[in-house]
């Protein structure tokens, strides 16, 4: 499996129906890539950013995976970013993926996946970028947002 | 007409605009977009407001103009610069239209070793920015400082080229998103630092925008505690999980 069909069965499993953010998106697959099953082909690389850490690769495989219908872009009021929602197309696309991760003996990592969805889609902004600044610190080296001590 | 601006923050400058580019006459105008914050010759940054033609052709004379480098004393550029302005007036194929144009041109100044950002207004007058400035459209510059007046606790002086970037993203966008007639499009961006000059592409203002987003966001929790979160939502939830 490759990098954008890890993001594709991150936006399709359940937890936000109605669609994550790109920050989410973002940070969900920081942690994913920090997991002990993640195959190191499918781990989106990283930089230390504005926001922690970030990777221009996951921005330019959301645009094409709306692009190829697999998601739709919804705008949110007072934004400028926008929410990726999983649309039918997207949970029969995630099916097929999961069947994949079986094939290629990738369940265990599929269910940090899953773990990682569910976490990243209950946390506020707070406690989610506090979360990851915590575990890894060196990707919060660049963040223009102070921690409280 | 547009919108620039420039702010100096504690280790570098920012330049930014609209980039809409307004053509015609009222009631039959066209836009579109084109840029308006680049580096005409290195070492400066430079940000214009205006007659496009004007514009350019003092554009073309800066790049032109011998021994101007950021090594040189500033006073001396600032003397160059309103001389190649003044020459660009001259020219009568602008005359009517070069009465209304400025600049806002940074570089980081090596006598002094410090950012330095001029505005330069076709009149002959100039200002040092000392830490916000803007130029354009007289109510795009109104409503510009009314949105920096929203945040007025927050000095530039003390921030991050990085955070100044987003205080100055958030107050561009803020002032575009009011609809003031000739001013639109996305926000240009470009930043002097100590060790070079950065225009900012847009596939990197993303990233910018995103980050706004998200100060805005957190500003909300701030205020209200945690807000609703995306599994919190009634919408029937159609999504796929691993089997156990």
């Amino acid at each position: 499996m490759k990098q954008r069909d890890w993001l594709l069965l991150f936006a399709a499993y359940e937890g936000a129906p109605d669609g994550l953010d790109p920050i989410r998106f973002q940070k969900g697959l920081f942690l994913f890539a920090k997991c002990a099953h993640a195959p190191e082909r499918s781990k989106y690389v990283f930089k230390p950013y504005d926001y922690g850490p970030m990777s221009p690769s996951i921005y330019r495989d959301l645009d094409r995976l709306v692009d190829e219908g697999l998601l739709e872009r919804v705008s949110v009021p007072g934004k400028q970013w926008s929410r990726y929602k999983p649309s039918r197309v997207t949970f029969r696309e995630g099916q097929k993926l999961l069947k994949q991760a079986e094939d290629e003996k990738l369940l265990e990592a599929a269910r940090e996946l899953f773990e990682i969805k569910k976490d990243v889609s209950r946390m506020g902004f707070n406690e989610l970028l506090e979360r990851v600044y915590a575990d890894y610190p060196e990707f919060a080296v660049n963040s223009i947002f102070r921690r409280s001590a | 007409m547009t919108l620039i601006a420039a702010v100096r923050c504690r280790d570098g400058v920012i330049l930014g605009s609209d980039s809409q580019e307004t053509r015609g006459e009222r009631g039959r105008r066209l836009a579109r977009s084109t840029r308006k914050v680049y580096e005409p010759r290195r070492g400066f940054l430079l940000a214009w407001a205006g007659a496009q033609d004007v514009a350019q052709g003092f554009v073309l004379r800066f790049e032109r103009a011998r021994g101007i480098s950021p090594n040189t004393d500033r006073l001396d550029i600032k003397d160059r610069l309103h001389t190649i302005l003044d020459d660009v007036r001259k020219d009568a194929s602008v005359e009517g239209r070069s009465d209304n144009v400025e600049f806002l041109i940074a570089w980081w100044s090596r006598p002094e070793n410090k950012p330095v950002a001029l505005r330069l207004l076709s009149g002959g007058a100039s200002v040092w920015v000392s830490d916000w400035e803007f130029g354009g459209a007289p109510l795009g510059v109104e409503r510009a400082s009314f949105a920096v007046g929203t945040m007025r606790y927050i000095d530039p002086g003390a921030l991050t080229l990085e955070q100044a970037k987003i205080v100055a993203l958030k107050m561009l966008r803020d002032t575009i998103e009011t609809g003031v007639e000739g001013i639109g499009g996305r926000v240009q961006m470009g930043v002097v630092r100590e060790s070079g000059l950065e225009v900012v592409e847009q596939a990197d203002m993303r990233g910018l925008q995103d980050t706004v987003d998200l100060w805005e966001s957190r500003c909300i929790e701030l205020l209200l505690g945690r807000t609703a979160s995306p599994s919190g939502s009634k919408t029937p939830d159609r999504g796929v999980r691993p089997p156990n």
